[in-house]
């Protein structure tokens, strides 16, 4: 073994630590075999000395995220073995009420991230995490833990260069294993020395044997301290060994007897014991009662989970767990009103005078985004951002590399450590790039969390096509009305856009909003840009979350539309009064949480409904609100719910191509009137 | 006292069959310590003790074939019968 021997106290205390860990784990697959336990197990047998020798550096003002291997870490950070243990037995006095299970052990209140059971999934996390810690000023740090198969993620790549471009306080520990699942690494693996990686983000690393504690310590030590000094993040390569399976009823036939021995021979726990006694610090006694501490401890703690309560199903549901704002009741807003010629704004004016003054109200508020601060660039893609590094410095708008999953996952981790972020993208197009970030952490850690975090994060993505292909044209708001945990905003005009995105950026939840490219009105003028200039008051108001906008109001059928097909309804609709129908003009603003009182309140009124959008057809979300509307005004309706939407093809790039693809104000136009002209219920009393 | 089961071992079958016992009636017992030896449609493995105590009877005898989740044998205190 190598490196320092720690004090008698200290020396024990890290034995008792590995052999709680070795003992939990122990338990816990017996315990699973006799079917007590759902679900299913992935430990850590052999990985101890990994855990409790960096985690024993750490404060509780310290984070740590770990993976769906996280038993080990969550202890060795200060995880009460019962809550623990109650935890992946599902019980409601587990650490996270039952929610999270042994996948996902964590406590936000220890430092401890609900861990992540995505390969790779908190290696963007962590650098925002870091970000918050920064930026209030404080030197704690975060210890990222992965395994080696992690290293092969894209997450590895745009994390850790991330953390490695800001400077973060960020420790990245590797357990390498040699496996990720059965497959060998080096068989995936070219350079299978995963420290050298280090050098290609320009910061230090190292390569440890994991299985001597104090060579883990000395290395984490020095790994630590440059992160606290604010020198930035280090990489650390622990060569370590799990003695069980990848996860349950794996029998481990594709490793040799052979390579089991020459680690098992290795045992952290066994070998540290043993040198305690060999170099005096403590006698075969003292090794012996601290080894049975640690047993104890974990007795302790399985009794109280075996007797532990089973959650209340009803707390499954509880709004306030799912949500840091639960969604309410709202009453749509009316139509727009006018205004002094001077607030007359366009959206892109309205936005950026949100953000500006919510910088400015806000000190915890940051942005982030390429191209948004750079003296001389763009100020954002349509140049919402102009001005506002130049205002609040770089460090609260900020550039970041072209990574997306790197910068919704840093927005995300700084949102759960404590500021409210906005992150932007250039085109939504690039959403689904951190597709992972958003559906996996933002969307569920709330809730896994027990509803101890909150992740105040706004991502603002531009939407709809402008003549510039299949991949600078899409919708993707509606994937996100379909995800539990995420809300979602269509800005369709300048007062709403205010508004509702003060709205969002005071709320707790994640918001990604969606902006129309031919709606801005930004100096830039695109072709088929549409003029939606209108009052926009000069102080920040916050309208409420989830309030449908009824742009004008009529009898004879309803119209809900978003960004151009609203105002193609809108033009329509002043097109029918003439021949005195009256269409009343929904704008949904909100996907999710949905308008369904505003909707259902027009559609009894009228009886009759078309919906209007740019997303695809199939599955876009006039789909959810043509079902919803169908089944429970099913008695009220005239006619069928109709839908005008983009065709299911990719948006092609030439002008004639690109209108064939998407719809037209004719094509609403004879929806609409298909619908006016249809009345079963009447036909039914003609027949009778 | 506690009630032993076997555990689910194999990958497609719930039967397994049991090769031999490492201890007998009466014996002290740890948790951890291989417990008996079966074989399942995957591999011939071993089953650990899930408990500290005596082993107070063995149900499912050596050379018999239980399925999974059956009691296999109880592990207790000194002093403690298992029901019959």
């Amino acid at each position: 073994m190598a490196g320092e021997h720690f004090g008698l106290d200290e020396s024990l205390h890290l034995l008792e630590e590995m052999v709680l860990i070795r003992q939990f784990e122990q338990v816990a697959y017996l315990r699973y075999l006799q079917g007590e336990i759902p679900g299913t197990l992935h430990q850590s047998q052999g990985q101890e000395a990994v855990a409790v020798g960096v985690c024993s550096l750490l404060r509780k003002e310290d984070w740590i995220t770990s993976t769906h291997r996280p038993h080990g870490h969550a202890l060795a950070k200060g995880l009460d073995p019962s809550a623990g243990m109650a935890e992946i037995y599902g019980r409601a006095t587990g650490c996270l009420g039952g929610r999270g299970g042994s996948m996902h052990l964590g406590d936000p209140e220890l430092g401890i991230l609900p861990s992540i059971a995505i390969v790779g999934g908190g290696i963007t996390i962590a650098p925002g995490i870091a970000t918050a810690l920064k930026m209030k000023g404080t030197d704690n740090v975060v210890v990222c833990f992965f395994g080696d198969g992690a290293v092969n993620e894209g997450a590895f790549h745009e994390g850790v260069n991330y953390a490695a471009a800001f400077n973060l306080p960020v420790v990245f520990v590797c357990e390498n294993n040699m496996y990720g699942a059965s497959t060998p690494f080096h068989e995936t693996t070219r350079n299978i020395n995963v420290a050298s990686r280090g050098a290609a983000y320009g910061i230090p690393s190292e390569q440890v044997d994991g299985m001597d504690i104090r060579a883990v310590r000395e290395s984490a030590a020095k790994a630590i301290e440059t992160a606290r000094s604010g020198k930035g993040p280090v990489l650390l390569e622990y060569l370590t060994y799990r003695y069980v399976g990848h996860s349950r009823g794996d029998a481990r036939g594709y490793r040799t007897k052979d390579e089991e021995a020459y680690w098992l021979a290795k045992d952290p726990i066994a070998t540290y014991g043993d040198s305690l006694i060999k170099d005096g610090i403590a006698s075969e006694e003292q090794v012996k009662e601290a080894t049975s501490r640690g047993k104890k401890r974990i007795s302790v703690a399985l009794k109280h989970a075996q007797n532990a309560p089973w959650p209340d199903p009803v707390t499954a549901l509880a709004p306030n767990i799912m949500f840091g704002n639960p969604p309410q009741v709202v009453e749509g807003a009316g139509p727009l009103e006018l205004g002094p010629e001077e607030r007359t704004k366009s959206i892109a004016e309205a936005i950026r005078e949100t953000l500006d003054a919510e910088l400015a109200l806000d000190p915890t508020l940051i942005l982030l985004g390429e191209d948004v601060g750079v003296p001389g660039g763009f100020g954002g893609a349509f140049g919402v951002y102009q001005g506002l590094a130049e205002k609040y410095g770089r460090d609260r708008v900020i550039d970041t590399p072209i990574s997306e999953k790197a910068i919704i996952g840093a927005s995300i981790g700084a949102a759960i450590g404590g500021l409210r972020t906005v992150p932007d993208l250039q085109y939504a197009d690039f959403v689904f790039e951190a597709m992972d970030e958003l559906v996996n952490e933002a969307a569920k850690q709330r809730y896994m969390s027990n509803g101890k975090l909150t992740i105040p994060m706004v991502l603002r993505c531009p939407v709809g096509a402008s003549q510039r292909g299949a991949q600078h044209a899409q919708h993707p708001e509606s994937f996100f009305m379909h995800v539990p945990g995420i809300k979602v905003l269509c800005i369709s005009d300048p007062y709403t856009a205010k508004g509702a995105l003060t709205a969002a950026i005071r709320d707790d939840d994640p918001v990604l909003v969606f902006e129309h490219k031919l709606l801005y009105g930004a100096k830039r003028k695109e072709a088929g840009s549409i003029d939606t200039k209108a009052f926009v008051p000069e102080e920040n108001f916050a309208l409420p979350v989830g309030q449908a906008r009824v742009r004008r109001f009529g009898t004879d059928a309803t119209i809900v539309a978003t960004f151009t097909e609203l105002y193609a309804a809108l033009e329509l609709a002043e097109k029918l009064a003439e021949e005195g129908i009256e269409i009343e003009v929904i704008d949904p603003v909100w996907l999710s949480p949905f308008d369904w009182t505003t909707v259902t309140n027009s559609v009894r009124k009228t009886g009759r409904l078309v919906i209007a959008h740019e997303a695809h057809l199939t599955g876009g979300w006039g789909a959810e609100v043509s079902a919803r509307i169908s089944d429970e005004l099913y008695t009220d309706l005239k006619a069928p719910v109709r839908r005008v939407a983009s065709r299911d093809i990719p948006m092609p790039f030439s002008p004639p191509l690109e209108a064939a693809v998407l719809p037209q104000k004719e094509d609403i136009e004879a929806a609409l009137r298909s619908v006016l002209a249809m009345d079963h219920r009447r036909e039914k009393l003609v027949e009778a | 006292m506690e009630a032993i089961i076997m555990p689910a071992l194999g990958q497609t079958s719930d039967e397994a069959y049991i090769q031999e016992w490492y201890f007998k009636e009466g014996d002290t017992v740890e948790m951890g310590d291989p417990l008996l030896s079966v074989e399942t449609d995957k591999a011939q493995l071993d089953v650990e003790c899930v408990a500290d105590g005596i082993l107070l009877k063995i149900v499912a005898a050596a050379e018999t074939s239980v399925t999974a989740g059956t009691v296999i044998a109880y592990i207790g205190d000194e002093g403690e019968t298992a029901p019959e």
